[in-house]
């Protein structure tokens, strides 16, 4: 437990050191943001809800496909003596989800500067945007692993990242389109249900499998 | 050599699939009813025009509107007009009681060839004012003979297209099977670290995508007989085209790692990854949109009615049979990847 939090405040410490990243990515929301307020002019509930969820798809690869890299290298031979490679995975994947959860809000809050935002319900939208944001830093963590094995891992990350993403994503289009009051048939307790199970599944699965990648 | 029996069984297989498949003829159907909407009374007057159907081989047709099971109606008379087309005169009585203002009613024919024809909700009955000389009679007083001989169901908008389901949903299955068979030879790898096992995930994973593409493309070739257009972005084709990507990420990923160990460890560990986003992928998401694919939105699909015994007598079979060609090709395959590596691996020992 105390090497879970020592290892997250380690990379929020590298994080906040090295400005360029939190930075740069403030920066690319800010510009990705104007860019749709000005091209779009007037965006409707639905666009808008779209809209939301690619910036967040696009903010969140970035933010995350990199996090493993700074773990490669001589660094990870001195944390292979150290510590045991489920710790690390835990430790990565929840500072993931907290930054992802951080970004979601950010967005949402830089929209709706700009443009009235359509939610209804803030409740089951904040509700929504948590429960994605554990789906996509527990896949983008494991997909960051996996393409770090690789030379042209940046590249090889969006590959495979994104349609590993896609079931996430339309998930979370549809949850939130309830909470701006479209109905899509169903009820949004089914989708939690499922993102929840999404979720075990393949958390489960990077937890068994980051030992073999970690390993040299 | 071993005499590798599964291999003939899995030919022998595919062969009576495609024989009985497409040989076997559909039952008789009814294609179209009109009008479609009528109100209740004496004398309402129908054209009912069937598909496989032999009306004039018989003396006596019975022709029977049906509410439901306690609710049905006999023609008061008939004019057979040819094989395919028959018109048929019904004393409507008025809507029992606790119906609604307008019920569909399904139509029956027996015997309309090979068994009966059935068209469910072919008329709209709303309550009309003539006043009725009929009566309802329970279901249970006609001998409704739902098989006779060998033919598949004739459903609507499916209609001689049924046969695909043989060809496509056979082969999604089967490709299941093969995709699954190279995610536990990736376990197998992670378990042993023995190479070959290794090659068996890649070859099985290459195969498996082969059976994936063919049944993209049976179906589409039947989407664009029945729905008009190969490729319409539903929910099934989109989340099938996600599936195919991400198994093609998976080649990807292992033709850019140089090192032998360090491929095969890293394509293992892919590999189990996407079999598991495969499940919500093609068995949880396109449940929750509404899609035009058969089983959902009230098309007809397997189960109940729709799978009959005669179509699960050449069905299970075709599942099995491309399975074992599938389990053969990814054979062979591994056998070509495992030369390729040994000539790789003896010419660097030779430098």
């Amino acid at each position: 437990m105390t090497q879970i939090w020592s290892l997250i405040r380690k990379d929020w410490m590298i994080e906040w050191r090295l400005k360029y990243a939190l930075s740069g990515l403030l920066l690319y929301l800010i510009t990705l943001v104007f860019v749709i307020v000005i091209s779009f002019q007037q965006i409707s509930g639905p666009v808008w809800n779209v809209l939301y969820w690619i910036l967040f798809l696009f903010v969140g690869m970035n933010a995350v496909l990199k996090s493993y890299q700074q773990e490669s290298g001589q660094r990870k031979y001195y944390f292979q003596q150290l510590i045991d490679p489920v710790t690390l995975l835990i430790s990565k994947t929840l500072y993931n989800i907290v930054l992802l959860f951080l970004a979601a809000l950010l967005i949402y809050l830089l929209l709706s500067v700009f443009i009235e935002s359509p939610v209804q319900h803030y409740a089951l939208f904040l509700g929504t945007v948590a429960a994605v944001s554990v789906s996509f830093g527990i896949c983008l963590t494991f997909i960051s692993i996996v393409a770090n094995q690789a030379a042209e891992s940046a590249t090889l990350a969006v590959i495979i990242g994104f349609p590993v993403l896609l079931p996430v994503l339309i998930t979370g289009v549809r949850m939130s389109a309830f909470t701006i009051g479209m109905s899509m048939g169903g009820e949004i307790e089914g989708d939690f249900t499922i993102l929840f199970a999404i979720d075990l599944l393949l958390l489960g699965l990077s937890l068994w499998l980051f030992p073999f990648l970690w390993k040299d | 050599m071993r005499l590798e029996w599964w291999k003939y069984l899995g030919i022998a297989i595919l062969l009576y699939t495609l024989l009985f498949g497409m040989l076997v003829p559909l039952g008789p159907g009814i294609v179209e009813v009109s009008p479609s909407q009528t109100n209740t009374g004496p004398g309402q007057e129908f054209e009912v025009w069937g598909y496989n159907t032999r009306f004039s081989q018989f003396e006596k047709l019975n022709v029977v509107l049906k509410l439901d099971d306690n609710h049905c109606v006999l023609a008061r008379e008939y004019q057979v007009i040819s094989d395919y087309r028959l018109k048929a005169i019904f004393d409507l009585p008025a809507l029992p009681e606790g119906a609604r203002s307008s019920e569909f009613a399904t139509l029956i024919i027996y015997p309309a060839g090979t068994g009966t024809a059935i068209l469910p909700s072919a008329v709209s009955l709303k309550e009309g004012d003539g006043d009725s000389s009929g009566a309802w009679v329970p279901e249970s007083q006609f001998a409704f003979d739902r098989n006779t001989s060998l033919h598949f169901p004739y459903r609507n908008i499916l209609m001689e297209s049924i046969r695909n389901t043989y060809f496509h949903v056979a082969l999604w299955f089967a490709m299941m099977f093969i995709l699954g068979a190279s995610m536990v030879y990736s376990i197998r790898y992670l378990r042993s670290g023995l190479l070959d096992w290794d090659l068996k995930a890649n070859a099985y994973a290459q195969v498996g995508i082969l059976i994936g593409c063919l049944g993209i493309t049976t179906g589409m070739i039947w989407a664009a007989n029945t729905w008009g257009k190969a490729w319409s972005w539903d929910i099934k084709q989109t989340m099938a085209a996600v599936a195919m990507l991400i198994y093609l990420a998976y080649f990807v990923l292992r033709s850019s790692i140089e090192d032998q160990e360090k491929r095969a460890r890293t394509g293992a560990a892919y590999n189990i990854f996407a079999f598991a986003t495969l499940i919500p992928l093609l068995y949880v998401v396109p449940r929750l949109v509404d899609s035009l694919h058969p089983g959902s939105g009230g098309n007809p699909a397997m189960g109940g009615e729709d799978l009959d015994n005669t179509m699960r007598l050449v069905f299970y079979p075709a599942i099995i049979g491309w399975t074992l060609l599938g389990t053969w090709v990814a054979q062979l395959t591994f056998r070509y990847l495992k030369i390729l590596y040994l000539m790789r691996s003896r010419n660097l020992t030779e430098q």
